[in-house]
Formats: structure tokens, sequence, C-alpha cells
């Protein structure tokens, strides 16, 4: 007789969304968390009065978080407070110039317009593309997709997929030329790319979706972004899920290729009939389970995988308000420096004169996350390995961050330096120790073709019966909305697979 | 053919693969003819891989790179 039936290891949006539905379900959940918190990279602290989200900013997709909140049995409106964020962005280009993006298609086709006349036609036309490729992804996010009839299923349930081969095939970058003719109106569009860990010319042309998907509407969350995993703990202890926090669990126990429970890190062995892991899944297999246990091609493969790009954070309280237009500012270099970045300053480290970042003030939104007259502001800076050039993160960090207030005080808010309370940098170093992620990379693993779908560690285990992944390292991959679906989707699988 | 005690026998060589001259002539400019198509295939895909902007390049070659990783990944 098992402890629990099923034991999650990890609270963040994986973890939450799978042990919530499940506890539902009417099965007995344990959720543990090595930090003192919820959340996991979707976190929110606080220092000094200011409250800092650890991560992610930005909520995109509502109705994939609504579609985890209405399998229990309430919705997003009711316990999570969305803010809405219009205009989307402003955008500072490399020139200086200032692009404000509304959240209203025609208004930014004006945004376009005044840029580049003929790029309007370019973007009704991507626009009318990625609205028709975005309508054949339905399903694609929620559905478990471990073997290839899993591909097939959902090409059959939605054919007209199959018009956007293109997408698949070609990369983020040739999408923008396809459709832009205008160095400028590309830059304001290429950001995004880094959203999954990788530059314009490597990341997949189906990402191209993601400028035109936050037209939808981008998001904060009253109180800070914890708002989301906070409330899907809610959400699963009125269903019976227990969560105990600063509990890390050492080692998955594997009986006869079966998971049949964990360690945690004091020694304590707590049994279930299934464990979910919303851990990376590198750190899962090598560390946790033991290359040992896997069956020689998995254990290939498992080391094949390479980790997504990791971001050091800035975060600033500061005591005036800043110059800035919108919650979100995205301050951007040309597209073909952020690929040069990739090659050059990306492998080296150390600060690079290719600054790009998005700044989110996200005390404009919601005042209450700084004192009175104060504000936060949270950077997320050019990605970086590890290593800070030839130093440690930890060596650099007093110097490195002079060195982005410096610089962006010069380039987009004058006046930083001199107003600064509070300033915190999360180094990816930082990142890999808070999240036990590898190198930091709150993406988990690289998002190209070769990573994604059945390539991707399989929602069910294949090496090892009663395991379940979810989290950015298995399908969907990283983002808020996607991390969610993989609970939905291992929620799914287990219901499928696992007697009570 | 030779004569022996059991009788006449079959000849100990037998051209059971003759094949007329003309049609030889036909096989060898097939040969030919593939071997050309071969050639322009290939010429064509240097062509447009040389022809080929650096970070298209670099896109094929980051998915190739990962090719034989791609089995043991459907084993994870």
């Amino acid at each position: 007789m098992s402890d629990f039936d099923i034991i999650v290891s990890g609270a963040g949006f994986g973890g939450l969304s799978a042990g919530a539905q499940l506890a539902k379900n009417g099965r007995k959940v344990l959720v543990l968390e090595q930090a003192e918190r919820v959340g996991g990279c979707c976190s929110t602290y606080e220092q000094n009065g200011f409250r800092f989200d650890i991560g992610a900013s930005i909520v995109e997709a509502p109705e994939l978080l609504n579609r985890a909140f209405s399998r229990l049995g309430t919705t997003l409106e009711k316990e999570v407070d969305l803010i809405e964020c219009d205009p989307i962005y402003t955008v500072i280009l490399s020139d200086g110039s200032r692009m404000t993006i509304p959240k209203s298609l025609t208004g930014t086709e004006e945004a376009i317009r005044a840029i580049d006349p003929r790029d309007v036609e370019g973007w009704r036309r991507y626009a009318t593309l990625m609205d028709n490729f975005r309508n054949t992804l339905n399903d694609f996010f929620t559905s478990p997709v471990v073997r290839f009839s899993d591909m097939a299923k959902i090409v059959k349930n939605s054919p007209a997929m199959l018009k956007y081969g293109s997408l698949f095939a070609s990369s983020y970058q040739d999408v923008l030329n396809k459709y832009f003719k205008n160095d400028k109106v590309k830059e304001s569009l290429a950001y995004q790319t880094f959203f999954i860990g990788l530059p314009p010319e490597l990341a997949p042309g189906i990402f191209a979706v993601i400028p035109f998907q936050e037209h939808d509407g981008l998001y904060y969350v009253r109180g800070g972004m914890i708002g989301i995993p906070e409330a899907l703990r809610r959400c699963g202890e009125r269903a019976g899920m227990e969560v105990r926090l600063n509990a890390k669990v050492k080692k998955v126990l594997i009986r006869k290729k079966r998971a049949v429970g964990v360690e945690l890190s004091d020694g304590t062995e707590i049994s279930s009939n299934v464990v979910v892991s919303d851990i990376n899944a590198k750190t899962l297999y090598l560390d946790l389970i033991g290359a040992e246990q896997l069956p020689w091609l998995a254990r290939v493969g498992v080391k094949s995988y390479e980790t997504a790009m990791a971001v050091p954070m800035l975060y600033l309280g500061v005591n005036y308000q800043p110059p800035l237009n919108s919650h979100h500012t995205l301050v951007t270099t040309p597209m073909e420096e952020m690929n040069d970045f990739w090659w050059s300053d990306y492998r080296t480290g150390g600060f690079t004169r290719r600054q790009f970042a998005i700044i989110s003030w996200t005390s404009q939104s919601d005042p209450h996350l700084a004192p009175a007259g104060k504000h936060v502001l949270i950077l997320t800076l050019p990605p970086s390995l590890r290593t800070c050039g030839r130093k440690s993160w930890d060596e650099a960090k007093p110097e490195m961050i002079e060195k982005y207030i410096d610089y962006y005080s010069k380039r987009c808010i004058p006046g930083l330096k001199d107003h600064i309370e509070v300033a915190e940098l999360a180094t990816p170093l930082d990142f890999e120790r808070r999240l036990g992620t590898p190198d930091g990379a709150i993406y988990a693993l690289r998002q190209d073709m070769m990573n994604e779908t059945v390539f991707r560690p399989a929602a069910k285990s294949r090496s090892i019966a009663g395991l379940y992944l979810v989290g950015a390292s298995t399908h969907p991959g990283g983002g808020v909305p996607t991390t969610i679906a993989s609970g939905i989707v291992a929620t799914d699988l287990i219901e499928r697979y696992e007697g009570r | 053919m030779k004569d022996t005690k059991a009788g006449r026998q079959r000849p100990d060589v037998v051209a059971v693969n003759y094949v007329p001259k003309e049609l030889q002539l036909n096989k060898a400019k097939e040969k030919k003819m593939g071997k050309i198509i071969l050639a322009v295939i290939v010429v064509a895909l240097v062509f447009w891989y040389v022809c080929m902007p650096v970070s298209k390049k670099r896109f094929l070659k980051e998915l190739l790179r990962q090719v034989p990783y791609l089995i043991p990944r459907y084993f994870v």
C-alpha cells in the first residue's frame, strides 16, 4: 500500500496543474517543492517593500489557462485577477526610434505604416496566415505526443495543419523576410524568438505566430505572477491535494523499472503508485534516477539534449516614475545582430554591446507592487551561459549590475541610475541553483524541430513505468500557457494508463 | 558438344545471358544517362547550397547536426 496515489515533484505550473486536476479526479496527491514558495520560474518575492517576479512577467493565450481551471470546476476569471496590457509593447529600436504596438491589429497596421507603408500589406498577409495557422493548433497543445501515432491523430483531427508545412521547414527569420521589407519592422517583430530560446535564424518558422498571438491580449496578474500558481494550489487543496514546501526530492525510487516513490534530501522515503516530475528532464533522468536505469538508446537520447538559453534578470526598485510608455518595453537590436550575438557574444559571455531586453514595468499595471510613489522594473537581459566571460557569475555580479544600469540609463530610461533603491541580479547560475535546471535555462531544452513533439522527452516516460513528465522540458515546451497545458496532457495520460 | 559413353551431352558453357548488340548499346546509354542525371542533381544541390544565404545554411546545419540523435530521443 503506497503513501500516496501520486507524488508530484516540483510545484511549477505543470506540477500544480497536474496535481490539482488529479486531486480533483479523486486521487490522493502530494506535491513536493524545494523552494519556500510555489511557482518555480513563475513566482514573486518581496524585498524592501518591492515585489519582484522571478521569471515570467507576461501571460498570453489565457484560453489555455482557462482550460486547466475549467477542469478544476472553476474559471480563470474567478481565480486570478488579470490586468490587460494595452498597448502590448513599446519597442525601442536600435536607432532610438520608438514604436507603440497596441492590441488592435489595425492600430498595429498604423504603427507599421508610420515606419514603412510598404509593409502594411505584408502585415495584413502575415496576420491572415497566422490567424489561420493558429486555428489549426487548437488541440495541439493539450494532446499527448508520446508516439508517432499521436502526431498522426493530431494531423488527422486537424488536416488543415498540413497546409502550413512550410512554416515547420523554415526559420522564424525566413517568415519575417517573406512578409516584411523594412529592417526596422523586422527588428520590432524579431525579439519574440528569444522567448523560445533561439535566435531568429535558428528558431522554427511556426513560432513566428507569437507576435501575432500577442494581439489576443497580453496580461499581468494583480499582486504578481505568483497569483496563477497560488490559484492552482488553492484549487488543488480544495480537492484534497497536499503541498509541502522546502522539501527537496533527492531521488526518484525505481523498482523493477517502475517509479515507486521518492527520497527527500533529509532521507525520508515516500511511496506512491505514480511519480509526476516537474523537474528538468535531464536532471530527472541523469541525477534523480540515474543513467544506469535507462536503456542505452534512451541514455544517448537524454544526454543529447541541449539546454535552451538562460537569461540574467535584473530586479530594480526605483523611487521615481520611470519615463516609459507601457507595461512592457522591448529594447531591440537588428535581426542580424541578434543572430551574430548567438554565434559570438553569447558563447564568450560577459557584457555585450548588442544589448536587447524586455523591460517589465509591473508597478504601472499594479501600483501595489511598490511602496507609494515608487516603482518596480524587471529587465530580462540578453541570454548568457552559466559563466560570465572568464569570471563566474557570482564574481561578476556587482560589476555587471553597474554596467547594465549604466547602459539602460543612457539608452532608454533616463534618470534610472540616480533613483535606485533596490538592485538585484539573478544570473543563470542562480537559476540553476534555485530551480535545479541545467545551465539555469528556464525554457529547459531547446525548442527547434529536432527537440519538439515526439523528440522531446515524453510526458509518459518511455523507459520507466509510472513516471510522467510535466513542465518546460516535455511537450508542448516552455512558457506559461504551455507548461500549464503539459499538466493537462499528463493528467489525461495518467487517467488513461494508471488504474486505481 | 561432347560425345561420351552416356551419349550426346549439352555443352559445358551455355550463353544464357545473351543480349543483342543494340540492346547492349541502349543499356550502356541508360547507365550513362543515369550518371548524368545523378551528376546534375549533385551539382544542383551544391549550387543550391552555395547560393543559400548564411542564415539558411546555419538553420539547415543545426537541424542536420541533430539528425543522429532523433532515434535515441524517441526512446526518452
